[in-house]
């Protein structure tokens, strides 16, 4: 193993442990950590940033592809941010961004998110292939009623459309406790693999060396 | 509590040391990882449609292939990565699958410069073939919607060049996206041979763990363009993004297969019969929760016994 991959082996097991440090409560390790974690993503960022710009802009721009002075002038508008005086002028580029951003989103939005949604409710509905189809398209399809129903505001939630609402809630819940459990064993995910890494890579890799 | 009060059992059921769960939860995870324990699982049908979506490609098909290389949740995320790409690079050289691949962050050019030449390492046929089978275009910034309607619309708009930075295909890099065979070759399937789109595809491989990202890929590859674009999808995601890929899942919809999390690129790994980090990850998954139904257990036995026993007490 290359000296520097053992220097990163260890760099990388010091900050999980500085980090996982925090199960016994908060101190100086888990402090410093989390704040060289920030610094080194900011000054990651910043680095690919400018290589970034310089690939896709500057080095266009000296080629003579003089239409990437305007994106290029755009994000540098951006930063007049840090100063007050200035800062107004960051509000063209984020104005063009946000039209942008809502102009591609808004026309495809309302075809796949409501159109395709509600006819997919239905189609799955009458085209279903088999009796668990069937089940799964009538819970959707009840789903997609009473929880619709849950967001009426405007008259009171009583007689049907409170049985409707109350049912629509446990809809709600229901899909809360599924992504409550996908996050749940993400997170238990994410510390298997820094226990593994500790384990195996650091420990029976490096300290004992492959044992 | 009421103060100088014995504390009773299922008081001391209910406040258990978060320390002491930590620790369980520790060594439970370890198990696996110091012997793996190979408990029977069974392939979900979303990691098999994912699979077969992939091997069941007809000949002379293109695939764009976003690799999801996100290095802050690849301990979730890279052995779905890992399984997908010899998944595909076990499909047979007669079937002559044209492929164009990126990363959307920057880490990920890095980290898949690494796995290229060693865990997902190109058959020597695909290395030999490289501009002319397969193509990595390296990092393109597709990461907001807006560059996505580019990318759908117009590949060279958001990447002109390949811009790869490992080894293999090295003498491409800098290359004009039309200059490149396979990409001249992919183009030319769709309307316009001198533009390449989502039209010139039959399939993306795509992976995300922002879960409204469905929204917007199936908002700017499917239901975009004149006529539309309706360009089928697989995607890898993480477990907690399952409840926004399931409306768009369907042998009809736009999500053909998906493989969420670690636990499922368990499942893709028997499928494509290279087993990996994705089993001892499944192990782990169980293990845990295993751990986790017993402490839940344990929560509702001492609100309970509190409830029913503690009230007959006073």
């Amino acid at each position: 193993m290359l000296i520097q991959d053992q220097i990163g082996l260890v760099v990388s097991a010091i900050m999980i442990v500085s980090q996982l440090s925090l199960i016994v409560g908060d101190n100086f390790f888990f402090r410093w950590s989390t704040r060289v974690v920030i610094g080194f993503s900011v000054m990651h960022a910043l680095i690919w940033g400018i290589y970034w710009s310089n690939r896709y802009a500057v080095q266009p721009i000296m080629k003579g592809e003089l239409v990437w002075i305007i994106p290029f002038v755009l994000g540098l508008m951006m930063y007049t941010r840090l100063t007050k005086k200035w800062a107004w002028v960051s509000k063209y580029p984020m104005g063009l961004q946000l039209g942008v951003g809502f102009g591609v989103v808004v026309v495809s939005m309302i075809r796949s998110q409501i159109l395709d949604q509600i006819k997919m409710t239905i189609v799955d509905l009458l085209g279903a292939s088999s009796p668990y189809a069937l089940l799964n398209a009538v819970l959707v399809f009840i789903g997609s009623i009473t929880v619709t129903t849950f967001f009426f505001f405007t008259k009171e939630h009583t007689g049907l459309l409170g049985k409707s609402a109350y049912l629509g809630r446990a809809f709600i819940m229901c899909s809360i406790a599924v992504i409550w459990a996908g996050d749940y064993i993400w997170a238990m995910s994410m510390l298997a693999g820094q226990l593994q890494f500790l384990i195996r890579d650091f420990l029976f890799g490096l300290v004992l060396g492959g044992a | 509590m009421v103060e100088g009060k014995k504390e009773s059992i299922w008081d001391k059921m209910g406040s258990i040391d978060y320390r002491i769960i930590y620790a369980v939860f520790i060594v439970m995870l370890s198990i696996p990882i110091f012997s793996p324990l190979g408990i029977p699982m069974k392939v979900s049908q979303p990691v098999q449609d994912y699979y077969n979506a992939i091997v069941n490609l007809p000949p002379d098909s293109a695939i764009l292939v976003h690799s999801f290389v996100d290095l802050s949740v690849w301990a979730d995320t890279g052995p779905i990565l890992i399984a997908t790409w010899k998944t595909i690079w076990d499909i047979a050289e007669e079937k002559n699958i044209k492929i164009i691949a990126y990363t959307s962050l920057s880490d990920g050019a890095l980290k898949m410069s690494d796995l290229l030449l060693d865990e997902i390492k190109p058959p020597q046929w695909r290395a030999d073939s490289y501009g002319e089978t397969w193509v990595d275009l390296g990092y393109i910034p597709v990461v907001n919607e807006p560059v996505q309607a580019s990318f759908a619309a117009d590949i060279t708009s958001v990447a002109a060049t390949d811009g790869h930075i490992y080894d293999v295909g090295s003498e491409w890099v800098g290359t004009p996206l039309l200059d490149i065979p396979v990409v001249k070759d992919i183009a030319a399937r769709g309307g316009d041979p001198n533009v390449i789109n989502v039209y010139d595809f039959d399939l993306y491989i795509w992976g995300s763990w922002g879960c409204t990202s469905p929204d917007q890929w199936v908002r700017q590859f499917w239901t975009t363009g004149n006529p539309l674009y309706e360009l089928p999808m697989v995607m890898m995601t993480i477990g907690n993004c399952v409840p926004n890929v399931m409306p768009y899942y369907g042998a009809d919809k736009p999500i053909l297969g998906f493989v969420p999390g670690s636990a499922g690129a368990a499942g893709l790994e028997l499928l494509c019969g290279h087993k990996g980090e994705g089993i001892v990850m499944a192990d782990i998954g169980d293990l845990a929760g295993i751990a986790t139904v017993f402490f839940l257990i344990l929560g509702n036995v001492s609100y309970w016994g509190k409830r029913l026993f503690e009230k007959e007490e006073r």
